[in-house]
Parts: C-alpha cells; structure tokens; sequence
C-alpha cells in the first residue's frame, strides 16, 4: 500500500511542472453582477495544491462494541488540476502522526464539471450562482480496523467514490469568500482489495481567496464514515490548509 | 468689556432702615427694565447699583455682617436682575464671605458666589480698592476650576459680507478653542460662522460669503462651543438671535440626488449570501449527524462539536463579508460618476456666481440675546 502512496504523491510532482501552467486556459462561468457594469470575473485557477491540516476524531466500533475513541492530527496535501474542460483530475493523500498504527488515507478522482448543464437549464445567471459543480467518480483507500490484530488502522481499505463536489461563491464571481462541498458514497467493489468497504465521505468548508495573491485559505469540516469487516468507524475532522493556485496567464 | 465691581463709598450710607429699603428696592426692581441686555442697563441711577453701593460701602467700612444682611436681602430676586448687576452682586457677595480676618472667612460660600459670578462673565474682577490678599488667589482657584464662554455683542447689530473685524466678543475663563455657528431653528441647519483659540477674542458673523448666504431673516440659535485643549467636556452655550433683513431673490443650489451615481463597487448579494449560508451551513450539520451510520457509535458518542465550529464560522464569514467588504470598484462607472460631479460642480459654480451679484449689498439686522438659553 506504500507504494499507493508513492504514485500519488509522483502524480502531484508531475501535474505541479511549471510549464504545463501556460499550456492552456480552462475557462469557468463568466459571472453576472448586480451593478450596470459588470466587472471582469476572476479567472480560475488551473491547479491548485493545497497543504492541509486535519484535527480528526476517530470512533470505531466492532460488531456493536465500541473502541475508545482517538484524537489525530492528519496532515497531508489535496491537488486539483484542471485538463480540457469539463474534464479535471484531482487527489489527496493524507496521513496521521501516529506511526504504525496510523490513519491514512488518499484517493485520486475524476472530476466532470456539470456548469454546462447547469447553463442549459438555468442560464449563465444560475451558473454563476451556483457555482463550479462537478461529478466525481473516485478510487482510495483509507486505513481502518484489522480484524486479526484488532488494530484500529491496522488494515488499508480499497474503494471506490461516486460523490459531487461543488465551490459556491459567497455575492459574484469576484467575492473573496466562497463555500465548499464534497458528498461521496463509498461503495464496492473496492479497487485494491475488494473488501466491500462501503461508507460515506463528505466535507464542507469555507474558502478565503486573496485575490491579490494566488493563495486560498480555507477551514472546513470532513467526515468519513466506513463500515468494512463488521467494522464501522467514523472519522470527524476540522479541516484547515492553505493553497496555492496557478493562474492561466500568471 | 469686564465686569468690575468698584469700592467707593455708598451714596445711600444714611438710609433708613433695612425693611423699608428691601421693600423700596423690591417695588423699584419690580418696575425696572430688568431684563435689559447688559449692556443697556444704566450705570448710575438704577436703585439696585445704589442698593450694591451701599454694600459696597459696608465692606469698606469693614461690616461684613451687616453687608451680608443687606445682599441676602436680593438673593430672592437676583435672577431678574440684569446681568451686570448679578455678576457684582455674586462678587460683592464673596468678597463679604471672605474678609481678610481669617476668623470670620467663609471660603466656601465665596468660593461659590465667585463661580457663579463666572458663569455669568468669565472674566469677572475685583477693582484694585477691593483686593485684599486671599480673595484674588480665591477668584483665581474658582476660574481655574471652572469652564465657562460666554458670548457678549451690542444689542442690535447690522451684518453684511464677512469682513476681518470681528462683531461679537467671546470670553472664556481659560485659553480654548472656539467655534461660532448658527443653527436655523426653522430647518436645523447648522452653519460655521467663525472659529479662533483664545480666552477672549472678537469673532466674526456674517449674513453671506463669497456668494453663499449664511443668514436669512429668521429666528436662529447662535452656538457658541468652546473645547479646552487641556481636555474635559466641550462647553455649549446657545443665544437667541433674531436677524431681520429683506432677501433677495437668490438661485437654489444645484442638488445631486444619488439616484443620479451609478454604483461604484460590485456589492454582494444580500439575499443570496444569507440564502447560501443557511444551505451550506445546514449541510455541515446534516453531514456531521445524518450521516452517522452505525447505531452502536450512534448511540456511545454524540455529534462532534466540529462541525458546529465550521458552521459558525461560516455565519461568521457572510457577516464579515457582508459587513466589511467593500466590493470591486467598477472603473467604467467611477468615470461616469466623475463626470456627472464636474457637471454638478459647474451648475453649483454658476448659481454661486449669480447669487454673489444678488447677495453684493444684502444685510441684515441681528438682536442677539444677553443671554444663553
């Protein structure tokens, strides 16, 4: 599973290269403003790289027994880089400072940007409204219970994650502040061991954006919920990172 | 001018008995023009200045009983008295409290006759004859405690354009900075007249200035406001001033309403932010509690207290948008706007020119009263 680890963070090496920033634009919804002339809308970040902190709470109960429950600190980094619209790619990989018996967790996603649709329906209005939205299909893994050791991550579990992933902005398109949303479902068959891991992963988060540099910071709440084994843990996180992000044109 | 209270002998020495004289001297201020301004009152033959002189002459002749007898005698109807004579009775008064004997000194009724005399005119003295040592250090403790301006001007004055000499006199007990306005009782507007940094000093007030008219005919506050730079309350005091004058037929001064300014910033939302933060903090909660599967964690743990911190921060976050942001400035409508000012500006321009022709020989007569209401 080591190796997981290994191919996610060379894949985050390989989308950050400098060069790949000018490539191309990938452009988001214009926005519309309130005012009889509307301002030019930010343009959106191609890659952003985020270094994340999380305060995590881990629970976890076999066959009806409850196991005390532990307080983590998971730090890790979250990608995102966006190819040829609607298209985007993103991963995470994440680990706790506990050592062996740690909780790690990381995953790598496609994403498939549903403004145009929300365009069709609703007009460019809605669309900026909205916000970006986006359809994920994702496959992980996230360290849980050992049944042989009775260890509470003793074991990686594979899955698979079909979820939406939205990013609302707070007023217009050139709002500093914007709200963030993650809902998946875990489902099997899992992609590595097939264990039938099933569960839920979901975040929400508010996001600061310093236009005059291309840093976000954001705070935000994840939970995980995976039940495996005749295992069930809940992971109960405050989320908190800074990122940067790359500009087309910049 | 100060007020002084003079020494001298009484012209009333050999009258007759105390009753009679009160009973003289109340029916005589009775019939008196008491309410006279300051500056009209008599000098000499007003039966109260005798009544003072006899005080007066008490003092002198060192009775400071019997002159104390005598000037509780008008306590009762000292505030119609006119100013002047209040102020040299409040002084006359101290000065009977606070003999040179130190035996029969009472400081704190002179202390307090003295800043009442200062209220009434800052700048309130003893002639030389009536200094003894003690009452000047005393007069000097009661103006260093007290903060008082007062406003004196003849009792009709004619105004016209803003000129350098000053019209009406403004004293204060101590060094303070003074600002002169009037404010129109008939629509509240206030209007700076003049201003200086001083313990006395003439300041100015005129009708129009550079074509813009300060005072029409009407009946207006005239505020006198003193701020001492050594720091304490501001002090306030506020006259009635009459003007009376024939206006001439002035141009309204070009407004510029708001609806005519296009925004300058790209606001957000109201409705929306508040409709987003309810759904996306809704979410929070509902992810943190509706998602919990198993019922054993269900029912051994609660809810973590996480998810409530990034709520309220979310709420948090609206609100500092809402309430600090100032939005993006849109340039095309900054350029508009400053166009439709430096059309206002020369509208404005024009009416103050022809308002300045109008305005060349307008005047008006102002009454200002003694004193503040």
């Amino acid at each position: 599973m080591r190796s997981l680890k290994t191919v996610l963070l060379a894949f985050i090496v390989t989308v950050a290269a400098p060069a790949s920033l000018r490539a191309q634009t990938v452009g988001t919804p214009a926005a519309t403003a309130p005012a009889a002339i509307a301002p030019e809308p930010a343009k959106a970040p191609r890659l952003r790289i985020s270094l994340v902190g999380r305060a995590a709470r881990v629970r976890t109960a076999r066959d009806g027994t409850v196991l005390p429950e532990r307080d983590v600190f998971v730090r890790g980094v979250d990608a995102e880089y966006r190819l040829r619209a609607p298209l985007a790619v993103a991963l995470r990989a994440h680990q706790s400072t506990l050592g062996g018996d740690d909780l790690t967790f990381g995953d790598i996603a496609a994403l498939y940007s549903l403004g145009g649709l929300v365009e069709r329906i609703g007009g460019s209005a809605t669309r900026a409204a909205v916000g970006d939205l986006e359809l994920e299909f994702a496959l992980g893994f996230q360290s849980g219970y050992e049944l042989a050791t009775g260890m509470a991550h003793g074991e990686n579990h594979g899955f698979t994650r079909l979820g939406l992933r939205a990013n609302t902005p707070l007023g217009d398109a050139t709002s500093p502040l914007s709200f963030d949303l993650r809902l998946g479902r875990i489902m099997p068959p899992g992609f590595f061991a097939g264990d039938g891991a099933t569960g839920f992963d979901g975040e929400t988060g508010l996001r600061w954006t310093f236009h005059a540099w291309p840093v976000d910071a954001s705070l935000g709440y994840h939970f995980g919920r995976l039940d495996v084994s005749g295992a069930a843990q809940e992971v109960s996180a405050l989320r908190f990172g800074i990122s940067w992000r790359g500009v087309p044109g910049r | 001018m100060p007020v002084t209270v003079h020494g001298g002998r009484a012209l009333l020495r050999a009258a007759c008995s105390s009753s009679a004289v009160l009973l003289a001297v109340l029916v005589l201020l009775g019939s008196a023009p008491l309410c006279s301004p300051v500056r009209a009152q008599g000098t000499a033959a007003s039966p109260v200045n005798e009544f003072l002189d006899r005080i007066t002459a008490d003092i002198n002749d060192l009775r400071y009983a019997e002159a104390l007898r005598r000037g509780r005698t008008l306590a009762p109807s000292a505030d119609a008295m006119p100013l002047a004579q209040r102020v040299r009775w409040r002084l006359l008064m101290a000065a009977a409290f606070y003999p040179e004997p130190r035996a029969v000194q009472g400081a704190d009724s002179a202390l307090a006759h003295l800043v009442a005399a200062l209220r009434l005119a800052p700048d309130a003295r003893y002639a030389p004859e009536m200094r003894w040592r003690g009452l000047d250090s005393l007069l000097a403790r009661a103006r260093a405690r007290s903060a008082f301006v007062v406003l004196r001007a003849a009792p009709s004055l004619r105004i016209g354009a803003r000129v350098a000499a000053g019209n009406l006199q403004a004293v204060a007990t101590r060094p303070v900075h003074l600002t002169l306005s009037t404010v129109d009782r008939a629509t509240g507007r206030s209007t700076v007249q003049d201003t200086a940094f001083a313990e006395s000093v003439s300041l100015s007030l005129a009708a129009h200035d550079d074509g813009r008219l300060l005072i029409a005919p009407g009946v207006y506050d005239l505020v006198l406001t003193a701020v001492d730079p050594k720091g304490g309350e501001p002090v306030t005091v506020r006259y009635e001033m009459t003007a009376e004058g024939k206006l001439p037929a002035l141009a309204p001064e070009p407004q510029l309403p708001a609806s005519a300014l296009l925004p300058e910033h790209v606001m957000p939302a109201r409705r929306s932010v508040i409709a987003k933060t309810a759904v996306f903090t809704g979410l929070t909660l509902v992810v943190a509690t509706a998602a919990r599967g198993d019922a054993a964690l269900r029912d051994n743990f609660s809810t973590d207290a996480r998810s409530y911190l990034v709520a309220g921060a979310m709420v948090a976050g609206a609100g500092a948008l809402l309430t600090r942001v100032k939005g993006k400035p849109i340039p095309q409508n900054v350029a508009a706007n400053a166009i439709a000012r430096a059309r206002h500006e020369r509208a404005v321009n024009a009416a103050v020119e022809a308002n300045r022709k109008s305005l060349a020989s307008y005047a008006v007569t102002v009454r200002i009263a003694a004193e503040p209401h």
